[in-house]
């Protein structure tokens, strides 16, 4: 079975490609070379087609552009806008950190100050209580004079009173009071 | 078994004859038509809201606008601006004709001379025009690159002219040339596929083979679309940009 095959495979192998004619066609070959019978309706709707293809691209093609183009100038813009945002935002902050560091150097100073007055504050009535104690640490030492005083007077007339007695038990007789008190203050120096 | 050759056969759909020309509606007028509506499509459903956050589909517009508008402000630099609708055109154009070729049972617009060398023409006067319009009698000295010797000169003067008289040569066949081989290739290895097939027995196990092929040409042919499409349009950019920015 398979003998017949070969050649006639090659036959049509060779045959196919060159030789073959086209059955509705006179001339043999290719249909392209058979310009008489193909050239003219080909060219004629190929003017028609890729004329009328022109005409339609060069109304549509602009808008192709355009929307590139306009793409590209909303991504310019938005790029400008941003830049200037940040810009902004740096003259902001610069402003609101000079704004921040006087308004803290106006804090220290008023903090300086109240310190400062309070101190002086402080020492006025540290002063004041000082005077005070002062006063009545002297009072308080003049009263324990006058009490002392008081005290060392009353030692006199219990010493003659003990003179005194001590006289009666020894002698019988009561020595006068002016005589007593004479003893003590000669006996006492 | 149908000739690889069927599918470049032009089919009319609706004929019609002006003057003695036959310009019926064919399979090829359908795929240009085809092209010009799914382009026209694809554009305007893409910028249809034209966000400034772009989503999927109107992102995919702007990139190939992108791609387009790089590659005439590289060549051409700011005077070629205006030309960037044109070349877009041509390059979507051919792009979704190639593209649209691929699919099975479909019409490849682009493989056919007669397109692609009018395309070629297209650029081609486009050329000597805007040449002459912008640098009048001053644009033929293109033809004389500076700083030839003198004795070189009518030799330098043949080559350019020649050179220049190709253009339109090289860039049609090219086009044509990559777009028939590939689909001439494609329908061999499918006769393969299916000859092999039906023979049966072992045969039908080694049909398996020229389906690789076809696989792995099909990946290729889709490269090519694109990279011709991408080659055709860079060229016609760079021949504008010798007509536009005349180096000397």
């Amino acid at each position: 079975m398979p003998k017949p095959i070969i050649p006639g495979l090659l036959a049509s192998l060779l045959a196919a490609p060159a030789f073959a004619a086209p059955a509705e066609e006179g001339s043999g070959g290719m249909p392209q070379f058979d310009f008489e019978n193909v050239a003219a309706s080909q060219v004629f709707w190929l003017m028609i087609s890729f004329g009328l293809l022109y005409l339609l691209m060069r109304a549509m093609l602009p808008k192709v552009a355009g929307v590139a183009e306009t793409r590209a100038n909303t991504i310019g813009g938005d790029l400008d806008a941003a830049d200037k945002a940040r810009l902004d935002a740096d003259t902001k902050q610069e402003a609101y950190e000079a704004s921040l560091a006087s308004s803290r150097a106006r804090a220290q100073g008023l903090i300086a100050d109240a310190k400062a007055e309070a101190a002086k504050a402080n020492e006025a009535r540290m002063a004041e209580a000082d005077k005070a104690a002062q006063a009545r640490l002297a009072a308080a030492e003049e009263e324990l004079n006058a009490a002392r005083e008081k005290a060392l007077g009353k030692l006199d007339a219990i010493a003659a009173d003990a003179t005194k007695d001590i006289v009666e038990k020894l002698t019988g007789t009561r020595p006068a009071d002016d005589k007593a008190a004479a003893a003590v203050a000669s006996a006492r120096v | 078994m149908a000739s690889p050759l069927e599918q470049f056969e032009i089919k009319p759909v609706y004929p019609i004859e002006v003057s003695g020309y036959d310009l019926s509606f064919t399979n090829a007028s359908a795929f240009m038509i085809g092209a010009l509506v799914l382009i026209w499509l694809f554009m305007f459903l893409g910028m249809r809201k034209a966000e400034l956050v772009p989503g999927r589909w109107q992102s995919a517009v702007e990139s190939i606008y992108d791609f387009v508008h790089g590659m005439v402000d590289q060549n051409i630099g700011p005077k070629g601006k205006k030309y960037v609708p044109f070349i877009f055109t041509l390059f979507m154009f051919i792009l979704v004709a190639n593209v649209a070729g691929l699919l099975p049972y479909s019409f490849t617009v682009t493989s056919h001379l007669a397109v692609t060398f009018a395309f070629a023409a297209l650029i081609f006067v486009m050329c000597i025009i805007i040449g002459i319009a912008r640098h009048g009698i001053h644009w033929f000295s293109y033809f004389l690159p500076p700083g030839t010797p003198l004795w070189l000169v009518p030799l330098m003067i043949f080559i350019e002219i020649v050179s220049f008289l190709s253009r339109p040569i090289t860039l049609s066949v090219r086009l044509f040339a990559n777009m028939t081989a590939g689909h001439i290739l494609l329908k061999v290895f499918a006769g393969f596929v299916i000859s092999l097939g039906l023979a049966g027995g072992i045969w039908s196990v080694v049909a398996v083979l020229p389906l690789i092929m076809n696989v792995a040409l099909y990946a290729l042919e889709l490269l090519v679309a694109v990279v011709q499409a991408y080659v055709f349009a860079l060229l016609a950019t760079i021949y504008l940009n010798d007509s536009i920015n005349l180096e000397h």
